[in-house]
């Protein structure tokens, strides 16, 4: 759950505690004007396959959200390798990595969830245990497990010092799930786009570009957001801590008389004094 | 105790000379130990996901695979039967021919020229199989390549 962020002073302060800008705003829009023209391009322009016919719309979404789940578990493991590195060690990839996770997470999910409709139409089951979608099952799993670690307890440099050296670990699946269909025998087919002569053209294949375009920079948006949010609890509870130390000398401090306070000096704060000698 | 039969304090660089040397040693062990685990994981995926054989594979391999269960692979031939018992047709691997006696429904995708998996087993001569599942390739071919060229107006019929 997050939490909520202590009351701030005015509407600007408000706006500059929030997690977009200029630049996630222009990227939301263009997110979302690009799954808007995916989705024009996929249902109305595109004609159907021959093999597949009108099922073949699911390969403007399948592949496209399956990559960007890759490229959250990859992002995940370079920030945990740059954390890791003493000259890089910052909060910050910390922060990414986790943020990066979790919605590689999301995407891996809907990754699952597509590829499973996909399959009922197609291929005439929900799910087989081939290598890909095993692989990819592992993956989701894997990372899911990865974002339970990072709420374990423990100081926050063990933490992220663990966290890190998980998604390593983890992120070693990725590419044995992407080669599978090149290694093993598999019911999932191959890689369409990865060959030097793609076999795919026309409306489909201008189509299938524009969906890695979209969902590429919804990733990103949603990755900026979160990443943001992350620091900004970070933030909450530094702060939190403050505001609250503050809260509770204001209730330990005796009602003191408006005479008193030209008259008689104050005693000493003893949650202060505690604090300096800290 | 006399303070001249203390043995002097090793020095900082050759220390941290040895400790590089180990931290060398568990690096080298760990990509060792990684090294096996991945050629250990990569011989098990290899065995376990033999996810089908091919139907020249299936017979070859007929007498050793008796009545147990597995995947056979192969495209279904022309000459497609379907009854109330099921469906009954053909496939082929390598020049290798199968009969299949199908006991389900099969996909809306299913026909001739198609690549198959189906799961079931040997009965006697035929395979009786109860899923079908189509295995469709990684090529796309549009079915109505020029339809929105068709839709635009053409020089002869502008004004």
């Amino acid at each position: 759950m997050t939490p909520d962020l202590p009351p701030v002073a005015s509407p600007e302060a408000a706006r500059s505690r929030g997690t977009g800008n200029f630049t996630t705003r222009i990227l939301g829009v263009a997110a979302v004007a690009t799954l808007a023209a995916t989705a024009w391009l996929g249902l109305v322009v595109s004609p159907p396959d021959v093999v597949q016919g009108q099922l073949v719309r699911l390969i403007y979404v399948h592949p496209a959200v399956a990559t960007v789940c890759y490229v959250g578990f990859g992002l995940c493991a370079l920030a945990s390798m740059a954390w890791l590195w003493p000259r890089t060690r910052s909060r910050r990839w910390d922060a990414l990595a986790g943020a990066s996770a979790e919605v590689g997470v999301v995407f891996c999910g809907l990754t699952l969830v597509t590829g499973s409709i996909w399959g009922r139409a197609s291929w005439g089951v929900w799910w087989t245990w081939d290598a890909r979608l095993t692989l990819t099952a592992l993956l989701f799993a894997v990372f899911v497990g990865y974002l339970g670690l990072r709420r374990t307890g423990g100081s926050p440099e063990g933490r992220a010092r663990r966290s890190a050296v998980a998604a390593i670990v983890c992120s070693l699946v990725v590419p044995v799930d992407h080669e599978a269909t090149n290694w093993w025998r598999t019911l999932h087919q191959g890689n369409t786009l990865t060959k030097t002569n793609p076999s795919i053209h026309g409306w489909q294949l201008a189509t299938m570009a524009l969906s890695f375009l979209a969902f590429g920079l919804l990733f990103a948006w949603v990755l900026i957001h979160r990443y943001r949010l992350e620091l900004l609890e970070d933030r909450y509870e530094t702060e939190g801590l403050g505001l609250a130390l503050e809260e509770r000398r204001a209730e330990g401090a005796p009602p003191v008389a408006p005479h008193a306070l030209t008259s008689t000096p104050l005693p000493a704060d003893p949650l202060a004094s505690e604090a300096t000698a800290r | 105790m006399a303070v001249g039969t203390l043995s002097p304090p090793a020095p900082p660089a050759r220390s941290r000379r040895r400790w590089l040397g180990s931290r060398r040693r568990q690096v080298v062990a760990a990509a060792v130990i990684a090294t096996a685990l991945g050629f250990l994981a990569f011989q098990g995926l290899s065995n376990a996901t033999q996810y089908f054989k091919t139907a020249d594979q299936a017979v070859a391999d007929k007498a050793s695979l008796g009545t147990s269960q597995f995947r056979i692979e192969g495209t279904v031939a022309p000459g497609i039967v379907h009854d109330r018992a099921g469906t009954e047709f053909n496939i082929v691997a390598n020049n290798v021919s199968v009969h299949i006696v199908d006991s389900e429904q099969p996909p809306q995708l299913f026909k001739v020229g198609v690549p198959v998996v189906l799961e079931g087993h040997w009965q006697g001569n035929v395979y009786s199989a109860f899923q079908i599942m189509i295995k469709h390739t990684s090529s796309y071919v549009e079915a109505h390549p020029n339809r929105m060229k068709s839709q635009l107006p053409t020089a002869t019929s502008l004004p």
